[in-house]
């Protein structure tokens, strides 16, 4: 294979450690990335969204709102607009409203960009973009009270030690072990809602119904 | 910023259509550029295999030069760079506008960033400048490179090719705004 070649033409069932210079664009391998794969020390999410200029919509979710971000003032809403990198600071607990059922806490910075759509087509990118974890660095699946932002649950999942690959697993067992606990806040009493995971693709009509909610 | 009373507590958001400039986001290093429609274009460049490749342009493109591949970006940095961090580039044409962002993917295992030289002639590597970034910053190395530069381009022999003699061509920095007549002339010839 010529130098030329290792840019320019990439066949996708290569294995990923040997392709570092591809347009991660390209139509044969944005699918590869619709969850999370990792991309020499970056993991990368890629995403064809409904973008203009002044919203992002996500065909499966619906309107990709406000990301929330707890801080010691509370629920702080960042408002995801195109053409803004967002980065969601390390350690800051985040979600998004009816796409994930958890807090989210990386270890890591999370970096957000969204790009409008080219002329004359609907979808644009949707760009996440974070360091690849090693060592003891990792991230959990956390819930507060929705009522009193009590801490109640959280589930570390130690990426660094287990792999991108165990990702999904963790949180699908996470948000299950979750859902079968009393969920009734400690301190205020308030009874909160299921968990439900990233993907809608293993909803049940309770998920389905969580994932309206909140 | 004083006494961080301006850090943020969570996160950090940049507009793509701001200034050209560097913006650090904790262990990410950004860079958020736009250029006219008609501007001399923003390619990425890589020594693979001891050749020049040059990414082609595409309306959108997101790229990834893994720690370790010297690169550069052609009419917007006068010099190679190779790094210890990852390094993302983010292409978007839109009607108004190129839009080219840049990742640095820094953090406590990105210890070093190198600048140099290629001979055009025989791809000797020239004047090599080493920086710390473990104990200046990621942010440092691209506010401090003008000091080689300048010192690359008042040097005939560090300029002379040691292995063929070729002379390279005069170059320049990363702000343009800062660009001598004789640099501004070499950012838009390579």
């Amino acid at each position: 294979m010529s130098s030329m070649s290792k840019i320019t033409t990439i066949e996708i069932d290569d294995s990923l450690d040997k392709l570092g210079d591809w347009d991660f664009f390209d139509e044969k391998v944005i699918g590869k990335f619709s969850g999370f794969k990792a991309a020499s020390g970056n993991v990368l999410g890629l995403r064809r969204r409904i973008i203009d200029r002044e919203s992002i919509y996500d065909e499966k979710k619906g309107p990709y709102g406000d990301m929330h971000e707890l801080g010691p003032g509370g629920i702080h809403l960042v408002n995801m607009v195109p053409m803004k990198f967002h980065v969601t600071r390390a350690g800051t607990s985040h979600r998004v409203p009816h796409s994930f059922g958890y807090w989210h806490i990386n270890d890591l910075d999370e970096v957000y960009v969204a790009i409008p759509a080219p002329e004359g087509e609907t979808r644009g990118h949707f760009v996440v973009v974070m360091q690849k974890p090693v060592g003891k660095e990792g991230e959990s699946f956390a819930w507060y009270c929705e009522n009193c932002l009590l801490l109640i649950d959280e589930y570390r999942f130690d990426h660094g030690r287990l792999g991108l690959s165990e990702f999904w697993r963790a949180e699908m067992e996470a948000v299950t072990r979750h859902n079968a606990t009393d969920r009734r806040c400690p301190e205020c009493g308030h009874v909160n809602p299921l968990a439900y995971p990233w993907n809608t693709v293993k909803d049940t009509p309770a998920l389905t119904a969580a994932r309206r909610h909140w | 910023m004083s006494a961080g009373l301006k850090e943020p507590v969570l996160g950090y958001d940049v507009p793509l259509e701001g200034p050209n400039g560097w913006h650090e986001a904790n262990r990410y290093l950004l860079w958020t550029g736009h250029f006219a429609l008609d501007a001399p274009p923003v390619a990425l460049q890589e020594r693979i295999d001891g050749r020049t490749e040059t990414l082609p342009l595409r309306k959108r493109s997101l790229s990834l030069v893994p720690a370790g591949t010297p690169h550069r970006l052609t009419h917007l940095a006068g010099f190679w760079r190779t790094s210890d961090a990852d390094f993302l580039v983010l292409r978007a044409e839109l009607p108004e506008a190129v839009y080219v962002s840049l990742y640095v993917s820094s953090g406590p295992l990105h210890h070093t960033d190198r600048l140099f030289w290629i001979c055009p002639a025989c791809g000797t590597e020239l004047a090599p400048w080493v920086y710390d970034v473990g104990r200046y910053g990621a942010l440092a190395f691209w506010e401090r490179l003008r000091e080689p530069v300048r010192a690359f381009n008042a040097d005939p022999v560090a300029r002379t090719c040691p292995g063929c003699g070729a002379v390279h061509p005069t170059a320049y920095a990363w702000d343009a705004e800062e660009d001598t007549p004789e640099e501004r002339l070499a950012r838009a010839a390579w």
